[in-house]
């Protein structure tokens, strides 16, 4: 990892403070005691802040301090540790397991070294993942703005579905007029086969214009732009569109 | 107060861990205006202050042994000791940070503070005068009075970016003003 980009990253800064949650500060621990530089610049941020907080100290009241010593004074004394010193017996088989120590030390700052770093990493990966998901509401925030402005201001069309084929069906249709976008929504189509797709139709002083194919999938869909319309048509065409509406395959129809 | 030279602290803690009660009135003396400054700015009652000072010195010598000078002075931790049971005990209480009933207290605080300003510490003072006065409000208010930094951006209606950005700056600032005066203080040392 890159520990100058960690340093000037300003978490070691969060940290002298005591403004990072659980995750965070047991990471900052974890690498400063396997970084030397690390744990440089955070000593030397603590020993500021060692300095800020003496240089204002306020000296509590006189009689607080017998009371305190007193309090400690009346704890139940501690358990002495090592009373009776152990002094081992110097044996061969010993001197040869004293290396055993050093070994176990090594391997254990190498377990130690790489749990900080998968706690560094999965603490980034959880940021990223964040960071990500916000992107892409973003997007699909930038998206719905865009299509609320297309069709606030566009001639709504109701395209029905005609007795022949399926009388529920039904598109919804924005035609803004001005910039001369076209959108659709399907409410209700039968399913295609795969061979198949649908094919919207402008229809200008009675001529057919395509206006592009579609699959059936959710929320609105942008089309080709169309300057002048009369009405707007649907047909079942094979899979990429035709040149010309097959007519006897029309399945909704809607007058501007 | 300056800090204690490192090897008297290493064996006031060697006689802490020992468990010996005369080390703590020891500990006492040298650290509890340095505590009761930050325990006093965040916990603005007199009475719960003192209990969160009596708090702290008990937690500093029942927890003495999981003190590990590799991670830092011993300073540094007993003052996130005090400071941690100081914001602990807001909760508790259920009250604010004092910041945000400081009005009133104020003259009181600073009143105790005049008094206790040590000879030594007027070299500091002088120097923290040359911190920005935005960086030493980040710093009082995060530090000193318990705010977490969306407080701080709320209460001083500055973006919360900012307020990360200035308190960067600021213990920088204050690293490297205390750098300049430790190499001051070695020069005068070599000149007298």
């Amino acid at each position: 990892m890159n520990t100058q980009e960690y340093i000037t990253s300003g978490i070691l800064e969060d940290y002298a403070l005591g403004l990072l949650g659980p995750q965070e500060t047991k990471e900052v621990e974890c690498l400063s005691s396997i970084y030397p530089e690390i744990q440089e610049h955070l000593r030397q941020l603590e020993g500021a802040l060692d300095r800020y907080a003496q240089a204002k100290a306020v000296q509590p009241k006189p009689e607080l301090r017998g009371n305190i010593l007193a309090a400690i004074d009346q704890l139940p004394p501690k358990r002495q540790q090592n009373e009776t010193p152990i002094v081992p017996l110097v044996t061969q088989e010993a001197k040869i397991r004293s290396i055993r120590p050093y070994q176990w030390a090594a391997a254990a700052s190498v377990v130690l070294a790489l749990a900080c770093l998968a706690l560094y990493f999965s603490t980034r990966q959880t940021q990223q993942e964040t960071l990500a998901q916000l992107e892409q509401i973003k997007s699909e925030n930038e998206q719905l703005a865009d299509n609320y402005q297309a069709i606030r201001s566009a001639t709504r069309v109701e395209l029905k579905g005609l007795e022949t084929k399926d009388p529920e069906a039904l598109v919804t249709l924005f035609w803004n007029k001005q910039s001369q976008e076209v959108r659709i929504e399907v409410n209700q189509l039968p399913a295609t086969a795969a061979d198949k797709q649908y094919q919207l139709w402008a229809l200008v002083d009675g001529n057919p214009v395509d206006l592009g194919v579609f699959d059936l999938v959710n929320g609105l869909q942008v089309m080709k732009n169309i300057p002048k319309a009369q009405a707007f048509a649907i047909t079942l065409e094979k899979k990429g569109g035709s040149p010309a509406p097959t007519l006897s395959e029309m399945y909704v129809l809607g007058n501007v | 107060m300056m800090m204690e030279p490192a090897q008297s602290e290493q064996s006031l803690v060697q006689a802490l861990k020992a468990g010996n009660k005369a080390a703590i009135a020891r500990l006492y003396d040298s650290y509890s205006a340095a505590l009761y400054g930050i325990i006093s700015r965040i916990v603005v009652s007199e009475n719960l202050a003192e209990e969160a000072l009596q708090d702290t010195f008990v937690k500093i010598w029942n927890n003495i042994e999981s003190y590990d000078a590799g991670k830092g002075t011993l300073f540094t931790w007993m003052r996130r000791i005090a400071h941690n049971t100081s914001i602990d005990m807001l909760r508790q209480k259920d009250r604010q940070p004092s910041g945000m009933t400081l009005d009133g207290n104020e003259g009181h605080i600073d009143a105790q503070f005049q008094n206790s300003i040590a000879v030594d510490t007027i070299g500091v003072r002088h120097l923290l005068e040359r911190l920005r006065p935005e960086y030493q409000q980040v710093i009082d208010m995060l530090y000193f009075q318990g705010y977490t930094q969306q407080e701080v951006s709320d209460e001083l209606s500055i973006p919360l970016g900012t307020v990360k950005t200035r308190t960067r700056a600021a213990l920088n600032d204050l690293r490297k003003l205390f750098a300049t005066i430790i190499v001051l203080l070695l020069i005068l040392s070599w000149l007298s």
